[in-house]
């Protein structure tokens, strides 16, 4: 029976190039509205990288369908969409204001684009004082306060934490260094650490709605590093700096080029610990078929975010911090892993159909919000080839 | 209400419900019978950790009032009590290995005769020893007691010391929420340990304070 | 029963492509119903606050916002108020302004801003007025901050 099954989903993986380009049609057309916003390009720089943007985006996609494997590509885009994200985001900053620090002046003024970092910080004070506790507008333009948190209320309907491998650009840069060497020089973390992202989201969300401020924004989060930071105009903004700077090369740099894991995702990001209990809600998750496993572990050890044990897999699941990211169903060479839509059969019938689906609704999330960074980074990299400079 | 001192309870709150509930759980729904009755021994049990605070905030108060008459001294003193008290808060939430007792008092012998000729006194001596447990949360409320302008400022300091913790306390009754005591303890004891470095921040800053006066 | 089921999820899993579509094409309208929907503003300890009062001097305005004392529950012992003044073009080498807080008649301050050196002085005239936090220059016009401690 398990020979019949294993080869049955074996040949769904190898479908033929004129089913995956009919597979690839309808990302192919949605790609082409998002990235061009129904408007032709109106110069060449644009042109061309909307057509990089499109062909890129959409050779991953089909390279996903054609060949089975999720995470491989997947995590291409990823990184790409980190890297393209932190040139468009810091040029434009520098065009906006003149640097990457924020002054109080644009505190009171709203010229701070909202992150999505912040959201359970402000869910307390947003419910007792109906006040956002952030520096921003609330609604005009892509950075507003609002337009964020539809953003992320659609990304946890539709994706649960599969945000933070589809959507979270911060996590392309712990994801990009975790792959920099070929082996782990650490192979084994303590268990007990990924509960840290949990006792630090408890921390900073009665911190924030103590103080009203946003207490892991001011002082944890390592991504200021590369994104803005308030400007050093005391000892203490001082102190927070130095902070903020150590996290960032020690959990987002070093620590995942040591373990290959994603330790800042996994073991500290508090963001990442709320969006666990969006897995709750979403329809999509990862199983195990303990009639295929045969205990090798191999997808505890590639696991980004410490999410399989031989708990989980005994109840025939991933943890509740699963990332959906595809890595473990790529590395079981039983293919005892897969993507499952609750309340569907288990049987290798429907895993294909599952797996489609899932990828559909995550890979459109992933192309649209990287589409725009992709194509800014490109038009900026031709600039700076052709004037010298990026803004 | 003390909101810093209502969040330093309600941070400590989940390593708190999570070391004390094992126990008190099985002996709260044990005896009740039904919700009502569950929720009149979680009163009692919560009324005597009120009253174990309350003591507790008088004695530091008045500590306070004794050590603290000469103003200079202040910074100095509670300075150096957060600083201490933070890093026994950092060893106990990251170092200390999780231990499964209640550090309670109520199952001596002497207790037990005591409370079988008063069942109703269970609860309540239960929640008043559970009080008086000298964990590191509790010592940092201590000195942020001892600090207070008056000692009515020093118990509502405490009073909102004692909702922090016993907020969680609340859904004690609806007990199917409460299947994974192991997982809170160590998210509890970490959010302590962490809240730690605030305190040992605060610490720091009110010597140099006391420094800066000094010179 | 299992078909049910396993229909209940396809649909489910057809709506999640369809929230993402709806979430970049309907988000200006999404941000607009969860806007009026919540009535939430940014919280005055950046914004400074809604404007409570407006000093007409001809060519160019003074906006003195509320005093913010806001906490989660109740209210701070210490705060600010914020006074803005615009548009930056019209403005003259040095303001003064007398601003009174509490709307008792009684002035409780007099800030003096010289926009050229970007240097402001204050003149309390009531003990809750603490301190002043150095001027803000903004895009179109300049804003400073007068700290004050809550008087129960």
């Amino acid at each position: 029976m398990n020979k019949i099954s294993a080869v049955h989903v074996e040949a769904q993986h190898e479908i033929s190039l004129g089913k995956t380009i009919l597979l690839c049609l309808p990302m192919m057309i949605i790609t082409v509205m998002m990235l061009s916003h129904g408007q032709v390009p109106a110069d060449p720089a644009s042109g061309i990288a909307f057509g990089i943007a499109f062909f890129f985006i959409n050779g991953i996609f089909f390279l996903m369908i054609r060949t089975g494997e999720t995470d491989r590509f997947r995590s291409l885009l990823f990184v790409t969409y980190a890297a393209c994200f932190v040139i468009s985001f810091i040029s434009h900053l520098i065009e906006e204001r003149g640097s990457m620090a924020i002054s109080r002046a644009d505190m009171i003024e709203g010229l701070t684009p909202f992150c999505h970092m912040v959201i359970p910080m402000t869910i307390i004070p947003a419910a007792l004082t109906k006040t956002i506790i952030f520096p921003g507008t609330i609604i005009g333009g892509f950075t507003s306060i609002v337009s964020v948190f539809v953003l992320w209320i659609g990304a946890s309907l539709a994706l649960g934490r599969g945000f933070c491998s589809w959507a979270c650009f911060f996590g392309g840069m712990d994801e990009g260094f975790s792959r920099i060497f070929q082996k782990a020089r650490i192979k084994s973390i303590d268990s007990r650490f990924t509960y840290l992202p949990f006792a630090v989201l408890l921390v900073v969300v009665l911190g924030a709605a103590a103080t009203l401020s946003p207490v892991y924004c001011e002082w944890l989060c390592p991504f200021k590093t590369i994104t803005e930071f308030a400007e050093i105009t005391s000892v203490k903004i001082f102190i927070q700096t130095i902070i903020f700077i150590s996290l960032f090369i020690i959990l987002v740099v070093i620590l995942p080029a040591l373990t290959k894991r994603r330790t800042q995702c996994s073991l500290f990001c508090p963001m990442g610990a709320f969006q666990s209990f969006t897995n709750k809600i979403n329809v999509f998750e990862i199983r195990v078929d303990p009639d295929k496993c045969i205990k090798c572990k191999k997808c505890m050890a590639v696991c980004p975010t410490l999410s399989i044990n031989e708990e989980t897999i005994a109840r025939g699941r991933t943890g509740i911090t699963c990332m959906k990211c595809g890595k473990c169903i790529d590395a079981c060479k039983q293919k005892a892993l897969f993507y499952h839509i609750k309340g569907t059969p288990l049987d290798g019938g429907h895993r294909e159909i599952c797996r489609r689906l899932f990828l559909y609704t995550a890979f459109l999330f992933l192309a649209t919000m990287s589409g725009g960074f992709v194509q800014d980074a490109i038009v900026r990299i031709i600039k700076l080839i052709t004037s010298g400079s990026m803004i | 209400m003390r909101l810093d001192g209502f969040f330093l309870g309600l941070s400590n709150g989940v390593a708190c419900l999570a070391t004390c509930a094992p126990l008190l759980v099985p002996y709260l729904l044990g005896e009740g019978k039904g919700l009502f009755r569950s929720c009149l021994l979680t009163g009692q049990f919560l009324l005597g950790r009120l009253l174990g605070y309350l003591l507790f905030a008088m004695i530091a108060w008045t500590i306070g009032n004794k050590v603290f008459q000469e103003e200079s001294l202040r910074p100095w003193i509670i300075g150096t009590a957060y600083v201490l008290f933070s890093v026994l808060l950092i060893f106990y939430g990251f170092l200390k290995k999780t231990d499964s007792s209640c550090p309670t008092v109520w199952k001596q012998k002497s207790c037990q005769r005591l409370i079988a000729f008063w069942p109703a006194l269970l609860p309540v001596a239960a929640g008043f020893a559970t009080g008086l447990s000298l964990c590191p949360p509790l010592l940092l409320a201590l000195t942020g007691a001892a600090a207070a302008t008056s000692l009515p400022a020093g118990m509502i300091y405490f009073f909102s010391f004692f909702l922090g913790t016993s907020a969680l306390f609340i859904l004690v009754p609806f007990i199917g929420l409460f299947s994974r005591f192991p997982v809170l303890q160590i998210i509890g004891k970490t959010a302590a340990g962490i809240m730690g470095f605030y305190y040992l921040y605060s610490g720091i800053i009110l010597l140099i304070q006391g420094w800066k006066g000094y010179e | 029963m299992e078909k049910f089921k396993s229909l209940l999820g396809y649909i489910w899993a057809a709506a999640a492509l369809l929230i993402v579509l709806a979430t970049f094409y309907g988000n200006d309208y999404f941000s607009q119903l969860l806007a009026r929907a919540t009535g939430i503003t940014v919280s005055p300890w950046y914004s400074g606050g809604e404007i409570m009062q407006t000093v007409d001097h001809g060519n160019y305005k003074t906006f003195i916002h509320r005093p913010v004392f806001d906490s989660l529950i109740g209210q701070k012992k210490e705060g600010f108020i914020q006074i803005n003044w615009s548009p930056a073009a019209e403005l003259p080498p040095v303001m003064k302004e007398s601003v009174d807080c509490d709307g008792d008649g009684r002035e409780d301050f007099i800030v003096t801003l010289d926009t050229a050196s970007g240097e402001a002085v204050l003149d309390a005239a009531a003990s809750r007025v603490q301190g002043i936090e150095k001027p803000y220059r903004l895009r179109n016009g300049w804003a400073v901050r007068v700290l004050l401690k809550r008087q129960s």
